[in-house]
């Protein structure tokens, strides 16, 4: 069983881990470890309960992590986490569902089922490991890959703008939205736990670090040279507030960028059922689930 | 682990502590993250990028280098009270 301390003094972040699997697969400098440590630290400030825990992933680097969560949680195809993730919440909406996922899975693949999640406001959180790139395949652009940037498909600079996650999940409903970066470990983990502790639906983009196939191409080839870029880029979101477009340039905000309370998907669903007159063996005008 | 020899060769006034921060060395990588951002520059790189501990007695034990290792393999113990993480 998970405990939060272990007694030593020492805060036992590796007691979540499945560390029988370390080393972990990832490469030397990979942003995506340090952003599991900050969920796993969000997780033990809330004392959630582990058994009440699932983790669901699709397909990529970043998904890889939820295997080394020591919860219960699913693997699945790529782009897909977040429609799992939506039928385990509205099957047991009682447990606290959270979603792994990377840049391509989330915003290539998997933006349909992404910007109606926000919409439909339900109770699960979403992790995006945001790296620029398709690290899993080497190094394909993502929807994320900034503009001019390098990548295996972008040989001479990358002709597409990149999506604004954050802005595009307040846009399309979502009720809690917050940016933070890998080399913020402190407060990215602060984001993450007033995800979790939020109602609807929560989405926290993480910005980390590729450097085996986004750093290398675009001259940041270790892992320091690529948080030392997120710590030269950060920009707090009440600062950016007094910027100009201009000062912004080049920067990416950090913060939170919506906290609201609006009616949550499962709860609106129990009205439903409600409504449509269904009772245990009652008389009802509907059939019981399953039946 | 300060290895015994080491210790008994200390000034006696000294008590030899363990320091509050060690490494897990078969599961790092070698990638320099925690050498190159702690504040108190408490490690040097070894002759393959890992880190050793050269200057334990720095360490404010702010953990820095135990959030930022993206391997798990730094681990740093509290001072007194757990500070808000
Ligand atoms: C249906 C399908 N299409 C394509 C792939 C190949 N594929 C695997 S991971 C991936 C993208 C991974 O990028 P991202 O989600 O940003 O995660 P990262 O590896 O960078 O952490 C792709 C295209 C796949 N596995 N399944
Ligand atoms: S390819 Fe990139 S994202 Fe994947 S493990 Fe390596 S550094 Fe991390
Ligand atoms: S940050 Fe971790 S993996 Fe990187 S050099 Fe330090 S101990 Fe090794």
């Amino acid at each position: 069983m998970v405990a939060p301390e272990d007694g030593s003094g020492r805060t036992d972040v590796l007691s979540y881990l499945r560390v029988d699997r370390f080393p972990h697969l990832w490469c030397p400098g990979c942003g995506h470890g340090i952003v599991l440590g900050a969920l796993v630290r969000a997780i033990m400030r809330l004392e959630l309960d582990p058994r009440r825990v699932v983790v669901v992933s699709g397909i990529g680097c970043a998904a890889r992590a939820a295997g080394y969560l020591n919860f219960d949680g699913v693997h699945t195809t790529h782009g897909r986490a977040i429609a799992f993730a939506s039928g385990i919440k509205l099957a047991r909406p009682e447990l606290e569902v959270i979603v792994i996922t990377g840049d391509g899975d989330l915003a290539a693949i998997g933006g349909n089922h992404f910007v109606h999640a926000c919409r439909r406001n339900m109770g699960i959180t979403v992790v995006c490991f945001n790296n620029s790139i398709y690290g899993m395949t080497s190094g394909q652009y993502s929807p994320m890959t900034p503009y001019h940037a390098m990548a295996t498909t972008a040989p001479y600079g990358h002709i597409e703008r990149p999506f604004d996650l954050c802005a595009l999940a307040a846009g399309c409903g979502a009720t809690y939205v917050a940016r933070g970066a890998a080399y913020f470990p402190a407060r990215l983990a602060d984001y993450i736990a007033g995800g979790l502790r939020h109602k609807g639906f929560a989405f926290i983009e993480a910005v980390t670090q590729c450097p085996t196939y986004f750093g290398r191409r675009n001259k940041m080839p270790r892992g320091v040279d690529l948080l030392r870029w997120q710590k030269e880029r950060a920009v707090p979101v009440e600062r950016a507030a007094r910027m100009t477009p201009e000062e912004l340039e080049g920067k990416f905000t950090v913060g939170v960028f919506r906290d609201a309370e609006e009616l949550e998907y499962t709860e609106e669903y129990d009205r439903i059922i409600a409504l449509a007159g269904y009772r245990e063996g009652g008389e009802s005008g509907c059939p019981a689930p399953g039946r | 682990m300060p290895n015994e020899a080491e210790a008994d060769s200390r000034s006696p006034v000294t008590e030899p502590v363990e320091p509050p921060v060690s490494i897990r060395r078969e599961w790092c990588k070698a990638c320099g993250i925690c050498i190159e951002f702690c504040p108190k520059k408490v490690f040097d790189a070894d002759e393959e990028g890992h880190p050793i501990i050269a200057r334990p007695e720095e360490c404010s034990s702010c953990q820095i280098c135990e959030q930022l290792c993206p391997d798990f393999a730094v681990s740093v113990r509290r001072k007194r009270r757990a500070p808000k993480s």
